[in-house]
């Protein structure tokens, strides 16, 4: 029954569908209120029929209805709950299921959001339709989730055991609603385009849509790289493999999007620039997808190799692509034109905000051609020589460590950069104080001993980008002093009146954390092998590690040998680690637990590597510095997002010092309207 | 019995609620008036950014008093295009 009811509700889902696409677009033609309001209706009944089918397929795994071929490939009966549930996006079909359903719960959010613009309302639909077609036909012919397999097997071939993990079970949600987020956006450039709405209206109502999209993408990379961090026992959380980054290149372009929009809010300019990144973005989505499926490149993370479903999604690019920037094309002078009419498309000064941002975007874009061009050579390589050649890690670290070096750089310049022009004394006033901090940043961190030139310029670059965020909340909150609010009420008042910029701030700083975790990982790493008996102990740089004995346990289906070692430091112990080995029976795979102890400093990663039926163990040991940075660096930037993107008081602000000078209009003009 | 009976519950519910705006109703011509766009907030917050900018010394008077001015005045522009579309000006 869950079957046939799950294989109907994807088979109605297509007409539904293809009826919302066609009566939004004759309501658009015609201008007919019923044929608007029925597409509507369609968006709501399509959202449904996939809830309804991924109701069905939820429980299917639940009851361990294995007459589903999905569910007998996904689970089995030793599963735990958690990962029954969770083998939903375990697999080609269900994961596919799922970027249906967060597409589901999206047009339902974004046509009931837009209710309020109908200008743009119907084309937005329209677009989403486009979108929902094509993964209804995928899952009603291809990869439907609801095969039937007769007979039914007594079990199941259960979840890859490389995927039972809680980061790898919370990351395919957390990257398809970053993925999916972005066909919001793109569907209002789309919109925005065909309805000739091609002022800044369309972007003031993408920013949060493509924000929450960003820290979507950010968190599921994060998750991704955790995984691999605890899971794949290599010691590493990123390894510039093709899946990891497909999912990072619609991170760059979006990163870039969420900049250059401003110098649009503001002065009127790369209105085409913006249409154009959103359409990248979501087009970098599909492809990443399509990179996933297709099987053309080979990849840790690619669970399907299926050729047909790859080259359905390149098909779907190309019709994304064409259609998106045929548009682009089509309005091209009408974008010109939407600039602000005294404001020439021209930079006052090279010294300006605007050629920060200007700057960050060409760095961004530089990233992603790179990162493009290292993930598809191996793909080039064979269909013009006959051979795969890979670039590896060397070429994407080299080519994009001077990018990271000058986004960084970029960081701390740009937001104390004034709009259109600085004079000199407003950079020696401005950069005095942050430049000096780099500087001694770099002194004492060479005097201590570290001498990598890269990191330490990542550490003095670092230092110099939170000196400026701390300059821009002291003289901010000094102006609020100086109109007599106390410190505390001084800074909350700065922090909440601007949440978007001290929001960006907020976020930067977790992007700092981030990348002074890993120029301090990646720079300072270091390996130890031991092989012990029972009682030995051996050194790992400022630990001593000594080895107590084996654990073994039994779960459902998985039998667990754990190596149990007392970490020694300073001559006195500080933690008992057991790193672990599981084996899945059904599967006859092996998979690492590794363990570890975090510290603010360091993490001491702790593998077992092998051992023999004499008692002997062969640990390896990795020190990383500084990873616990990364990660905090990650919950920084949720907070910073949450602190933008949340709702602002609609209160008049004012000026925060002195009277505006005569010339200016009073602000509550324009914010009471 | 029991598929067939369930799939035909949910088509026939989600065929009334797609179609019943195209069964009662006269066709007539789709509102088409714009709601205001949210440039109101988008406006004020570029104005508290300037004022933010100039009260901490990031801008001349001369360069805030000139992108002051060019933001009320794209402001005042959108709202003149937006209540020529809602035929605001004649109400």
């Amino acid at each position: 029954v869950l079957g046939e009811v799950g294989r109907f509700a994807l088979q109605a889902a297509i007409p539904m569908a293809v009826f919302g696409l066609i009566a939004t677009a004759c309501g658009m033609r015609w201008r007919h209120a019923g044929l608007l309001a029925a597409g509507q209706r369609a968006a709501d009944a399509w959202a449904a029929l996939i809830a309804l089918a991924a109701g069905m397929l939820m429980a299917g795994l639940l009851t361990r209805d294995f007459s589903i071929r999905f569910v007998a490939a996904a689970s089995e009966s030793t599963q735990s709950l958690f990962y029954t549930a969770a083998a939903f996006w375990g697999g080609h079909d269900g994961a596919l299921l799922l970027w249906a359903v967060i597409l589901a719960g999206y047009i339902v959010a974004a046509t009931r959001r837009f209710r309020g613009h109908p200008a743009l309302l119907p084309g937005v639909t329209a677009t989403l339709f486009v979108v929902a077609i094509f993964f209804s036909v995928l899952l009603s012919t291809a990869s439907n989730p609801f095969t039937p397999l007769t007979p039914p097997p007594p079990d199941g071939r259960g979840l890859n055991p490389l995927l039972r993990n809680p980061w790898m079970a919370a990351h395919p949600p957390m990257l398809y609603l970053g993925f999916v987020g972005m066909s919001v956006p793109f569907a209002l450039a789309v919109a925005a385009l065909l309805a000739r709405r091609l002022d800044d209206a369309w972007i003031v109502l993408a920013r949060r849509w493509v924000l929450v999209a960003w820290t979507f993408l950010t968190i599921g990379l994060l998750f991704g790289a955790k995984w691999s961090y605890v899971v794949l026992g290599w010691g590493g959380y990123w390894a510039w493999d093709p899946v990891e980054n497909a999912a990072f290149m619609p991170w760059l372009t979006a990163t870039a999007f969420l900049h250059s929009i401003q110098i649009q809010e503001r002065r009127g300019m790369l209105a085409s620039w913006n249409v154009a990144l959103i359409l990248l973005t979501f087009g970098l989505t599909i492809f990443g997808t399509f990179l996933v499926r297709s099987g053309i490149l080979s990849s840790v993370h690619a669970f399907a190799n299926a050729p047909a479903i790859g080259y359905q999604f390149l098909g779907f690019l190309a019709v994304l692509l064409i259609g998106g920037f045929g548009l682009l094309a089509w309005r091209w002078e009408d974008l010109r034109a939407a600039g602000s009419p005294d404001v020439a498309e021209r930079i006052d000064s090279v010294i300006s905000r605007e050629t920060a941002y200007l700057a960050n975007n060409l760095f961004f874009v530089a990233g992603v051609v790179v990162v493009f061009l290292g993930t598809i050579f191996p793909a080039l390589t064979e269909a013009f020589s006959g051979v795969r050649v890979n670039v590896g890690p060397t070429y994407f670290n080299r080519a994009m460590a001077p990018i990271a070096i000058g986004i960084l750089l970029l960081m701390g310049i740009g937001p104390l950069l004034p709009w259109r022009r600085a004079t000199p004394e407003q950079l020696s006033r401005n950069f005095a104080w942050p430049a000096s901090v780099g500087v001694l940043a770099a002194l004492v961190i060479g005097a201590a001993g570290l001498r990598d030139p890269g990191a330490l310029l990542v550490f003095a670059l670092a230092a110099f980008v939170l000196a400026t965020i701390a300059l821009e909340v002291w003289r901010g909150a000094a102006v609020r002093r100086r109109r007599g609010e106390a410190p505390p009420a001084a800074l909350l008042g700065l922090l909440s009146n601007n949440r978007r910029r001290f929001g960006g701030y907020i976020v930067h700083f977790g992007i700092l954390l981030m990348l002074v975790g890993i120029a301090g990982s990646s720079e300072y790493a270091t390996q130890f092998v031991g092989t012990v008996r029972q009682g030995e102990r051996f050194q790992a740089g400022a630990y001593a590690l000594e080895f107590l004995g084996f654990s073994e346990a039994q779960q459902p289906g998985i039998d667990i040998t754990g190596a149990v070692v007392r970490v020694w430091a300073g001559g006195r112990p500080i933690a008992t680690l057991v790193p672990q080995r599981f084996f899945y029976r059904a599967q006859g795979q092996p998979m690492h637990q590794v363990a570890i102890r975090s510290t603010v400093r360091e993490d001491l990663y702790l593998i077992l590597s092998e051992w023999t039926a004499d008692g002997r163990a062969t640990l390896r040991a990795l020190i990383h510095p500084l990873v616990s940075w990364l990660w905090s660096g990650g919950v920084v930037i949720a907070l910073g997002v949450l602190w933008a993107a949340w709702p602002a008081r609609r209160a008049s602000p004012q000026p925060a010092s002195d009277p505006a000078p005569k010339a200016a209009v009073p602000i509550d003009s324009v914010a009471g309207g | 019995m029991i598929v067939p009976l369930v799939v035909f519950t949910i088509a026939a519910a989600v065929a009334i609620y797609v179609l019943l705006p195209l069964l009662g109703g006269r066709l007539r011509e789709a509102d088409t008036v714009p709601a205001m766009p949210p440039q109101i907030d988008a406006t004020a917050d570029a104005l508290r950014d300037l004022d933010l900018d100039w009260s901490t010394g990031k801008l001349s008077d001369a360069d805030y008093e000139r992108l002051r001015a060019q933001l009320l005045r794209e402001d005042e522009s959108r709202r003149r295009t937006g209540a020529r579309r809602t035929g605001g000006e004649s109400s």
